[in-house]
């Protein structure tokens, strides 16, 4: 009998990575979630070495209500997300410029009282339960055309920025007196940074959903920093570990029912889990330590 | 108004809910606030997912397995990052993902996949019934009695690390009985507002209190009054607009996005008298 079950869960996943290559829409998924896989690994690198996973988890719990009202009247998700993250970049810049934001009990206001405004629209739109789970987990299958060219036309833009900045990011992010010292100006590299963040979530939250894209932000790029030392090779590690999470997830997904976004988190955490594993029982002589 | 609002006994023990977990939520959330573990709690409000799921498969009590959910994830983020190399917020953030995920994978298996999943994480509060009421506050009363019989350690620890230390108080104990604390809230919060909401109840008060520059005790009333007066406006808000307008308006979130409004108008007044304090 369990061996049975076995064979038959190993059938699934044939069958399911099959049909991921064969059909139109489930393609186009896939498509969607190399893309993204590859996206958050590459910028999650940023995201761990700066400490921003809390801001991650507000940015990407504020871009609720921008979510429901796109879905409202019609729009593109990524194209709601992206203006709502991009207000609460401008708020939490604004906020900082005016001093104070060593006391994080402000995020979290805004994270939980945009939770609420989100939902709150949605109930007075008539929205289902559907709608709100949608956004809360994704729906990687139902991602529009116009989607998928808005995440790679997006994507190589952050890319090609972080490229461009990336000296610049990198000595703010291990030597900020260093970066001082040399006379650069702090703030708008920070500014910079965030704002790519926050286009790397608005792409990844129709496919990922508003909780679930934090971990294709910030798991990929945790596990590969327990391999790789030098930046650029752990954003290529970070990046083939994000795809890799996507497809097993989507594979996982297509082949025994469970939602694809919670597949694809869950999938990045094993990556993490065998990646801490196995580095803890073969501890390696080069690697320096933090 | 008001009045006829309260006639409906669903909508008396709504209120009566709100407020529970109002009380509750200040006296924990004024220490979360004072520690700045605002993070810490949004997580464990996502980590009690995969136990509710769970419960609610097995056919068991949501709250014991929101609780085992929520004192697992607590015993989790006590621990401080074993692996250096990654940061202690990285931590947080994949234990909340990881948590939440498996949640969602398994109820996304089930027929009703939508509603039970929205029905766990924003909860139902005109549903609350007298057991439930009951429950919250038995669950709320034992955060209480902890967070009172700790208190003067509590509030050493989190104005004085150094000091605490000194006197040989256990901090890391002292954190995880917060946490757990907070577990608890969470748990109280479960069928009337919901897990994600929950969080708005111990992080928004507390933090509009201590922006009016209170004490730790005032603070903790002035919470407890705010959630209170919210709760009764936001359902007011609520019913009126279901009868007058024909609008379906959630009374959790019309409650929480007051929390916040309140919070807003508190912070940016604060932020002034400072400014025009120090010129």
């Amino acid at each position: 009998m369990v061996a049975g079950s076995g064979a038959v869960g190993v059938n699934d996943l044939v069958d399911a990575a099959a049909s991921l290559v064969r059909e139109p829409l489930l393609r186009r998924a896939l498509l969607e979630t190399v893309l993204v896989g590859a996206l958050g690994g590459v910028v999650g690198v940023h995201v761990v070495l700066r400490r921003l996973p809390f801001f991650v988890m507000t940015l990407s719990h504020a871009t609720l209500p921008g979510l429901v009202v796109a879905s409202l009247l019609g729009v593109s998700l990524v194209l709601g997300a992206a203006v709502a993250a991009v207000v609460v970049v401008g708020v939490v810049v604004l906020v900082g410029v005016a001093g104070r934001i060593e006391d994080t009990s402000g995020v979290g206001v805004v994270l939980t009282g945009s939770l609420a405004v989100g939902t709150l629209v949605l109930s007075i739109g008539q929205g289902t339960a559907r709608d709100l789970s949608a956004f809360l987990v994704g729906s990687v299958v139902t991602v529009r055309p116009l989607d998928v060219v808005l995440t790679a036309g997006l994507g190589l833009l952050v890319v090609l920025v972080l490229a461009l900045a990336h000296k610049e990011l990198v000595l703010v992010a291990f030597d900020p007196a260093a970066a001082d010292a040399a006379g650069y100006q702090r703030g708008p590299i920070d500014l910079l940074l965030l704002v790519t963040v926050a286009v790397t979530l608005a792409v990844a939250i129709p496919a990922g959903g508003v909780v679930l894209s934090v971990a294709l932000l910030v798991t990929p790029a945790s596990a590969a920093r327990l391999w790789c030392d030098r930046v650029v090779t752990t954003m290529a590690l970070a990046a083939t570990f994000g795809v890799f999470a996507g497809v097993v997830g989507l594979v996982a997904s297509a082949a025994w029912d469970v939602a694809a976004g919670a597949a694809i988190a869950l999938a990045a955490t094993a990556v993490l889990a065998g990646s801490a594993a196995i580095r803890a029982l073969a501890p390696s002589r080069g690697l320096r330590r933090t | 108004m008001s009045g006829t609002f309260l006639a409906a006994p669903y909508q008396q023990r709504a209120l009566l809910a709100i407020v529970i977990l109002g009380v509750v939520a200040a006296v924990v959330g004024v220490h979360v606030v004072l520690r700045r573990m605002a993070f810490v709690a949004d997580a464990m409000s996502h980590t009690v997912l995969p136990g509710v799921v769970v419960a609610n498969l097995l056919g068991g009590p949501l709250y014991a397995g929101a609780l085992v959910a929520g004192v697992t994830t607590a015993m989790l983020l006590g621990f401080p990052a074993r692996a250096r190399r990654i940061g202690e917020d990285a931590a947080v953030a994949i234990v909340l993902t990881s948590f939440f995920a498996l949640g969602v994978a398994i109820v996304s298996r089930g027929r009703s996949f939508a509603t039970d999943l929205t029905g766990f994480l924003f909860g139902s509060l005109l549903t609350v019934d007298a057991d439930d009421l009951l429950l919250m506050g038995i669950v709320g009363g034992v955060a209480i009695v902890a967070m009172v019989v700790f208190h003067k350690e509590l509030v050493l620890r989190a104005f004085d690390r150094e000091a605490a230390e000194a006197i040989g108080l256990p901090i890391a104990r002292l954190d995880l009985l917060v946490d757990l604390a907070v577990a608890l809230v969470i748990v109280t919060a479960l069928r009337a507002v919901g897990t994600l909401l929950a969080v708005a109840f111990v992080i928004t008060p507390a933090a509009t209190a201590r922006r009016l520059g209170l004490a730790v005790v005032p603070s903790m009333l002035v919470a407890a009054a705010i959630a209170a007066l919210c709760g009764t406006v936001g359902l007011a808000i609520a019913h009126e607009a279901g009868m007058r307008a024909d609008v379906r308006v959630a009374p959790g979130a019309t409650v929480v996005v007051l929390l916040t409004s309140v919070f807003l108008v508190v912070a940016v007044v604060a932020w002034w008298r400072d400014r025009v304090r120090s010129a």
